[in-house]
């Protein structure tokens, strides 16, 4: 989980939970607009590092994409 | 070993590095050893020497029975059988149990002693499975690039189909091979080469000393290491291999305070920054997170509350709602890769909840981590000036029986 929590994709879930109960109550327009600032800022900085982490794969994926498939998983356990 | 300045790391960040991928020697010219911690083996570990000897004609095999007991009846007759495979498998016995890191560096001593010198050692536990390609893909994109200090194997996982929690760290392991995909060349490369199945160059386990003993989790601790000494590690992606998961929740704790308080240590040890960067972020945010909400509600029903712009409320729901969109999108079109996948694995990913239910179940592991480290510190420092030896043996012995320690003390307590 931490593996994928410092690329921000394992954070997103729980940060979205915790933003949407955030989001919710900010709706009713009564907080602290300092610390709704820095929480909105928080959640672009997690968006950022999901997003740059899927700019990563993607350009990854392009040279070795094809590798991550095992032709022969079905003569294993799994499909005997 | 060229070192990497700071711009060239942070370009990396969206714009990874790129590794030669053709190998100047081919695998038969090179001399492979393969390192096989065992204790209590069982018959998939007959399998793993026989699989390895079939298919990697140049291989040697050192096994290294870490002082299993005899009165566990079975072993015996599985070493015996794996030596009789064939005369490239040895069998050398631990003085006293000594834990995977301990039995791989009196294998690697074992080896000096005899004056022999491999070009790449493979580590692997004794219960992996693997595919007739698999180390010498491994070696193939190890000597590729002299950067690299070592590469792991793909991780999958070959008991799945047990239940529900084998069948979500099934997602989760093909997560971990994306990540580790989408680490390559960033920084120093992924954050842990994992102990199931990596290929070191042995320059690099010389000048990093080997492995450190009775660490939690001593596979994070070198790869750390290997990225301080100035090396890169990746990901083979075409190496494939399978590992057995824990079956039961009990288990799968265990190992999971082990990995979690163990990761901890590793960054909090660590000297250099770009070794333990993934973690870093990822502490980083959830700690601000967490503070950031509790300031919110504590701000909101006391003083400095008042309207909140609208702009900022929409901006929160965007991010947050369009992060997860995504996030899911992938994990979804990423399933055509999970080859063992059934209608199980399909009905879990879509459902959502089950896999969000797991990931947030572990944030309590997480949480649990910090509380350890902080209390350990914390009693730490006091012992210094005051005498505290009772209170602090005892809450460290009760956080040891939940699954928190600083060391990694015998097989059977994780």
């Amino acid at each position: 989980m931490l593996v994928l929590a410092g690329n921000g994709g394992g954070t997103a879930s729980l940060v979205s939970v915790l933003a949407f109960g955030g989001g919710s109550i900010l709706f009713s327009a009564h907080g602290n607009t300092f610390i709704a600032a820095f929480f909105c800022a928080l959640i672009a900085v997690s968006f950022s590092l999901t997003a740059a982490m899927l700019i990563r794969f993607s350009i990854n994926f392009k040279r070795h994409g094809h590798e991550l498939r095992c032709p022969r998983v079905h003569n294993r356990f799994f499909h005997p | 070993m060229k070192s990497q300045t700071t711009p060239s790391l942070l370009k990396s960040i969206i714009s990874p590095r790129r590794f030669n991928d053709r190998p100047k020697k081919s695998f038969e010219k090179v001399r492979v050893f393969a390192i096989i911690p065992s204790f209590k083996p069982r018959a998939i570990t007959t399998q793993l020497i026989e699989d390895l000897v079939r298919w990697n004609p140049s291989l040697t095999i050192i096994l290294v029975d870490d002082c299993t007991p005899s009165s566990y009846l079975p072993g015996a007759e599985i070493f015996k059988k794996c030596t009789s495979i064939s005369e490239r498998v040895t069998l050398i016995r631990t003085p006293e149990n000594t834990l995977k890191a301990g039995a791989i560096n009196y294998a690697l001593s074992y080896l000096q002693k005899n004056n022999i010198r491999p070009d790449v050692v493979l580590t692997l536990d004794d219960d992996v499975v693997i595919e007739r390609n698999t180390v010498s893909e491994m070696i193939s994109s190890l000597l590729a690039d002299e950067r690299l200090g070592a590469v792991c194997s793909q991780s999958r996982v070959f008991n799945k189909n047990k239940n529900l929690i084998t069948r979500l760290q099934g997602l989760e392991y093909l997560g971990f091979n994306a990540t580790r995909l989408a680490d390559e060349g960033f920084f120093h490369g992924p954050l842990v080469m994992h102990g199931m199945l990596t290929a070191f160059r042995i320059s690099a386990l010389e000048k990093v000393r080997g492995f450190t003993e009775h660490h939690l989790i001593e596979d994070y601790e070198i790869t750390a290491r290997l990225k301080e000494a100035g090396f890169d590690v990746r990901l083979a992606s075409a190496a494939y291999a399978w590992t057995e998961v824990p079956e039961s929740l009990i288990d799968l704790w265990k190992q999971r305070t082990r990995w979690i308080s163990g990761g901890v240590s590793v960054v909090k040890d660590s000297k250099y920054w770009p070794a333990v960067v993934q973690d870093i972020i990822g502490h980083t945010l959830f700690i601000s997170t967490i503070l950031v909400l509790f300031a919110f509600f504590l701000l909101t029903f006391d003083f400095g509350a008042g309207p909140i712009p609208p702009l900022l409320a929409y901006a929160i729901l965007f991010f947050s709602v369009v992060q997860t969109l995504i996030w899911f999108l992938f994990q979804l079109w990423f399933m055509r890769f999970y080859d063992e996948r059934d209608a199980w694995d399909w009905i879990i990913r879509i459902s959502f909840i089950p896999e969000f239910i797991y990931a947030n179940s572990l944030t309590v592991v997480l949480l649990g981590a910090y509380l350890f480290h902080i209390t350990d510190s914390l009693l730490g420092f006091l012992a210094r000036h005051i005498r505290i030896f009772t209170i602090r043996g005892w809450t460290l012995s009760l956080f040891s029986r939940v699954g928190y320690s600083k060391q990694w003390n015998t097989r059977d307590s994780h």
